[in-house]
């Protein structure tokens, strides 16, 4: 036994902790040396002093140790109850986290500064302990500082197993890189899932221990819904000419990339003007939305259906070739032409159709489609197949 | 029934001196509900560190029971009020 004391004497002596024994009435009966740096002043002059009991919650416990010099430092204290000769003493652990506090409190002063930003922002230990936020935080989450302080950001978990996954998979990500950026799926206080875009940053100290993660975060819902704006026809809710102009982009850099083929269908009502003239805007306007929703109904969900212009309708039929789009085109056509509309009775349209030739630009295959319509017009109520462009036609 | 006098004393008004001050709040309303008459005064040592330094205290937040005596003192944010009862030699027998 006696070895085993002074490995167990070894071991306290030599520990950068703090550790005190404190008798029932909180006395100091012992103070291993580490204890003079911490306290300012001989382990001699500690014995026999009055500490105070502790009464600490396990998980937040930092109390503060007035030092001559340096003011109080703030501790880490730990504690457990020892019996020695059937005396209930106390065994206090504390370590030195002052450096940590105070950047925390640099942090939380300069989250308050960042209270006039609308983004999030939210200050973690690096066991995620969250230890900042600053006012945008409680807008978006609907959780207060005082509600947030000393949680973690599992506080927030949807519970959605493929969010739990994505949430996983961003902390291992965290941990390996030091940083994480993306699109998260969260809840607020009031059980509504909402998306953010977040950025995580460490905060390192001089000698380069991580102390700190500040993560960055703005509400998506309001970017979602200014896409959903800005991507969409108001009238129609279809893809309006910007969003498809992109999407045909894209398809055109696959096409040059990969050679994979797409067809445009491209229509409008016929005598459209007349309905308007004779029915009022209105009534045009609502058959434009029920033409819309018929013509969505006939494509296939890889289809991207826009309206184009006033009474123009474009789809794009990405890996699909003239044939197979002229079915289609023939499909939507005889929907619309055997449907009797409430407010303007039977309506027709003439559709174009066009296949991407290779080497073809956009532009060429957008001027073919409109032909093609152009031609199908001269009759009305049908469909026409675009020429393909000639030898001399493809310009590269 | 003598009063009970309490000084908490803190360093700052930092977020443990907070969490003390909240939890002391709720224990002396615990012990004024079963009848007893308590003093309290809450001592920022930043303030006033002669008091600090009179009262050799070693660690902050620390609450004192002055009366009655004998005296006796509870560091920490005071959230284990079993503790704090026992602590301060105030748990009835």
């Amino acid at each position: 036994m006696h070895t085993d004391e002074s490995a167990f004497r070894f071991l306290v002596e030599q520990s950068s902790d703090t550790i005190l024994l404190l008798d029932p009435a909180g006395i100091v009966a012992y103070a291993n040396p580490a204890a003079e740096q911490l306290f300012g002043r001989p382990v001699a002059n500690l014995i026999g002093e009055e500490f105070g009991g502790i009464a600490t919650a396990e998980k937040q416990s930092d109390i503060y140790i007035s030092h001559p010099q340096r003011g109080n430092v703030a501790t880490n204290a730990r504690s457990t109850t020892i019996r020695l000769d059937d005396i209930p003493y106390t065994a206090v652990y504390l370590r030195d986290i002052s450096e940590r506090v105070q950047a925390e409190e640099r942090l939380r002063q300069s989250s308050v500064a960042l209270d006039a930003i609308d983004q999030g922002l939210m200050i973690t230990r690096p066991d995620t302990t969250i230890v900042a936020v600053n006012s945008a935080f409680t807008t978006i989450t609907g959780y207060t500082e005082e509600e947030a302080l000393g949680q973690t950001p599992e506080l927030q978990r949807t519970g959605r197993p493929e969010d739990e996954e994505r949430f996983t998979e961003m902390r291992r990500i965290l941990e390996r890189k030091g940083h994480w950026t993306g699109v998260l799926w969260r809840r607020r206080k009031n059980g509504e899932i909402y998306q953010e875009w977040l950025s995580i940053s460490p905060v390192h100290r001089d000698s380069g221990d991580l102390i700190n993660y500040a993560a960055i975060f703005s509400d998506m819902t309001a970017i979602n819904e200014l896409q959903q704006l800005a991507h969409h026809d108001y009238l129609t809710g279809l893809f309006n000419r910007a969003a498809l102009q992109q999407h045909l982009d894209e398809e055109m850099s696959r096409t040059a990339r990969y050679g994979d083929v797409f067809s445009l269908i491209m229509f409008d009502l016929d005598h459209f003007k007349a309905i308007n003239d004779r029915y009022g805007h209105d009534t045009g306007d609502r058959v434009l939305q029920q033409v819309a929703e018929l013509a969505l109904e006939e494509v296939r969900d890889i289809d991207i259906t826009a309206r184009w212009g006033g009474e123009e309708f474009m789809i794009l039929l990405p890996g699909t070739k003239g044939d197979r789009a002229q079915v289609l085109a023939e499909r939507i056509r005889k929907r619309i032409a055997r449907t009797v509309f409430a407010e303007a009775g039977c309506i027709t349209i003439s559709l174009g159709i066009a296949e991407i030739s290779a080497g073809e630009s956009l532009q060429d295959v957008i001027l073919r489609v409109d032909h093609a319509l152009y031609k199908a017009k001269e009759t009305r109520n049908r469909s026409e197949m675009a020429q393909k462009p000639g030898p001399g036609e493809v310009s590269r | 029934m003598t009063t009970i006098v309490l000084h908490l004393y803190i360093a700052g008004v930092t977020v443990t001196a907070e969490r003390a001050i909240d939890n002391l709040r709720r224990f002396v309303s615990k012990l004024e509900e079963n009848g007893h008459r308590v003093d309290v005064e809450v001592i920022d040592i930043l303030e006033r560190p002669q008091l600090a330094e009179d009262e050799r205290i070693l660690a902050t937040p620390v609450v004192i029971k002055k009366l009655p005596l004998p005296s006796r003192r509870i560091v920490g944010d005071l959230s284990e009020q079993d503790k704090v009862l026992i602590g301060l030699d105030l748990k009835e027998r």
